[in-house]
């Protein structure tokens, strides 16, 4: 049943894609280099010169916004992508295969459930120096197992669909099978986990960096921007808001765009 | 006693070891000599093989998670590295103040969540459904760091009603509460409002109306009753979540529970301290689970009964 592109979906896609942009031609739209401080003009209000103001360092918070943009989102789009295509991976083949393979990745889902995720997360963060990359691969330690519990139960089901089935009987070559009809039927469920990812990994990812746990490169996340400006948050409160809207925003509408296509693609929610 | 009890609490067993045996060989995973992490250049050989000795790391990783064990079930967590003082005190400590702002959040977010999701399911397709939806994603979307000093903002600084910060009194819980029970709240309205719409043209309460129940008996009785399942599953399923909103409310507030302490420790390569704090969050996340079936098995006849398996 298709239906007309709902508003929540045009919306959000129309803002994140501003963000994107934002953060894609952030030289553009800003006159200072990032990093670049001037000690003299230190928690300076809003002004023309400095749209969102300067913060304890003197750097201006427009400019760190816009390139601390490029570090949460890549961070988040690699992460959940790659955990996303690593879960549904694994998951097909227990689901496909079954057999001892199943067995091991079940077990191994088990383990890793008994924990919470960020206990693991930060285990690890407290273990190694926190780089970008490692960032990624941390977060998806965890992250990958709801593709990967999600597709191995919708491909048991699939696998006795009729039209599985009858394409087996006919003698369909096994990659025309998963090619032609097991993976349409899967990919909306996979999208869909992947924009539910999406938005926990980089909740996570700000999360490790309020708590001073995150990555330490040269350009701030917005994490990070909004941890430091907690601590001024009496005398320029737009230091911490800002950060803190712009996170708001990214995950609302990656929510948002989930809900949707959940409500278009799975019959069953409400 | 039933078998399904009986296999839950023994597989309780093997899974609390795991945890203690995680924890206890944690430090072996630190990439270099964890020694010098801890220590720095600035140290003597002799200091760095007290230290070594300190935490057993002259041992065999068998004997010290052996050794570990031991000292969990004695009580004993080791000793911290910098405060100069036993980890379980320090535990023992801080648990108290954790528990007392997790448990008030996750009350505080039950008492407002199901009614206002059962209100939001009768009115389904009206103002007060869509406000009530609204809410709860801005809810799910809004980082708990980022709500926190919002709140602060306005109540602390703006209206001065509440304190900043710290654990002073009753006044000063309630903004964490707030901060931490947001999410939660948010999650359990959809829960419960999706699950009362469904229940709502069920047999049993076109029953149960037709037979003269108030409205109230209705909704409070039967379809509660029946959703309470769903509800809890989600609760359980939150507890990870809870977990790590404590730690950041904490932080936000300098509420001083196991959070703080633990991204201190963290911060300070305090081991000990970390590893304590590691098993304190996961085993109460293995009591979670383990409590979490046993009630199910109290709420629902047909695991009770074990006609459902």
């Amino acid at each position: 049943m298709k239906k007309k592109m709902d508003i929540r979906l045009k919306l959000s896609i129309f803002i994140l894609s501003w963000i994107v942009g934002a953060a894609i031609f952030a030289p553009g739209l800003t006159f200072y280099s990032p990093g670049f401080m001037d000690i003299t003009q230190r928690l300076l209000p809003a002004s023309q010169n400095h749209w969102l103001g300067t913060d304890l360092k003197g750097i201006d918070v427009w400019t760190s916004m816009l390139y601390g943009a490029r570090v949460s989102l890549s961070v988040g789009v690699i992460t959940a992508a790659f955990s996303t295509l690593l879960g549904s991976t694994l998951g097909f083949l227990a689901g496909s295969y079954r057999g001892w393979f199943e067995q091991v990745l079940m077990r191994l889902i088990d383990i890793l459930m008994a924990f919470p995720g960020i206990l693991i997360i930060l285990t690890i963060t407290t273990l190694i120096d926190p780089t970008y990359l490692s960032l990624v691969v941390v977060i998806s330690v965890t992250d990958w197992i709801g593709s990967a519990r999600l597709v191995r139960a919708e491909v048991l089901g699939l696998k006795e669909r009729e039209h599985i089935l009858a394409a087996q009987a006919l003698g369909v070559s096994p990659i025309q099978l998963i090619w032609r009809h097991m993976l349409p039927p899967l990919l909306p469920l996979i999208f869909t986990q992947a924009t539910q990812s999406l938005s926990g990994v980089i909740l996570v990812e700000s999360s490790l960096s309020f708590l001073g746990l995150g990555p330490r490169g040269k350009v701030p996340t917005w994490g990070q921007l909004l941890s430091e400006g907690r601590t001024v948050i009496v005398e320029s409160p737009l230091l911490a808001i800002a950060p803190g809207f712009a996170l708001f925003i990214v995950i609302f509408c990656v929510n948002l765009i989930g809900d949707s296509l959940r409500d278009q693609w799975d019959p069953k929610s409400l | 006693m039933n078998f399904y009890i009986l296999k839950r609490i023994l597989y309780f067993i093997p899974m609390s070891f795991l945890v203690v045996s995680l924890s206890a060989a944690m430090i072996h995973f630190i990439p270099g000599d964890p020694v010098d992490q801890i220590a720095g250049d600035f140290i003597s050989e002799v200091e760095k093989n007290e230290i070594r000795k300190k935490l057993g790391l002259d041992k065999s990783l068998f004997h010290q998670i052996l050794h570990y064990c031991e000292g969990v079930v004695h009580g004993d967590f080791g000793q911290s590295l910098i405060m100069g003082r036993s980890v379980i005190d320090l535990l023992s400590e801080r648990a108290l103040p954790s528990l007392e702002l997790a448990v008030s959040a996750v009350f505080f977010s039950v008492v407002i969540s199901i009614p206002l999701g059962i209100l939001s399911a009768l009115q389904s397709g009206k103002l007060f459904d869509f406000l009530c939806l609204g809410s709860s994603l801005i809810g799910t979307s809004m980082p708990n760091f980022w709500l926190g000093p919002l709140l602060v903002l306005f109540f602390s600084v703006h209206l001065g009603w509440l304190p900043v910060s710290g654990r002073t009194g009753l006044s000063s819980i309630v903004l964490p509460v707030i901060t931490l029970s947001s999410s939660l709240s948010a999650v359990l309205i959809r829960v419960t409002r999706v699950n009362f719409l469904e229940q709502l043209h069920a047999d049993y309460v076109r029953t149960a109306r037709s037979k003269g129940l108030s409205e109230f008996k209705v909704l409070f009785k039967h379809t509660l009753k029946n959703s309470s399942i769903s509800i809890l599953t989600i609760l359980s399923s939150q507890f990870g979540t809870l977990i790590t909103g404590t730690i950041i409310t904490e932080k936000v507030f300098s509420w001083p529970g196991l959070g703080i302490l633990m991204t201190e420790a963290i911060e300070r390569r305090d081991y000990p301290v970390v590893q304590g704090c590691l098993l304190v969050f996961s085993f109460t996340f293995l009591l979670n689970s383990l409590l979490t079936d046993l009630l199910y098995f109290w709420l629902d006849p047909r695991i009770r009964t074990g006609k459902f398996s």
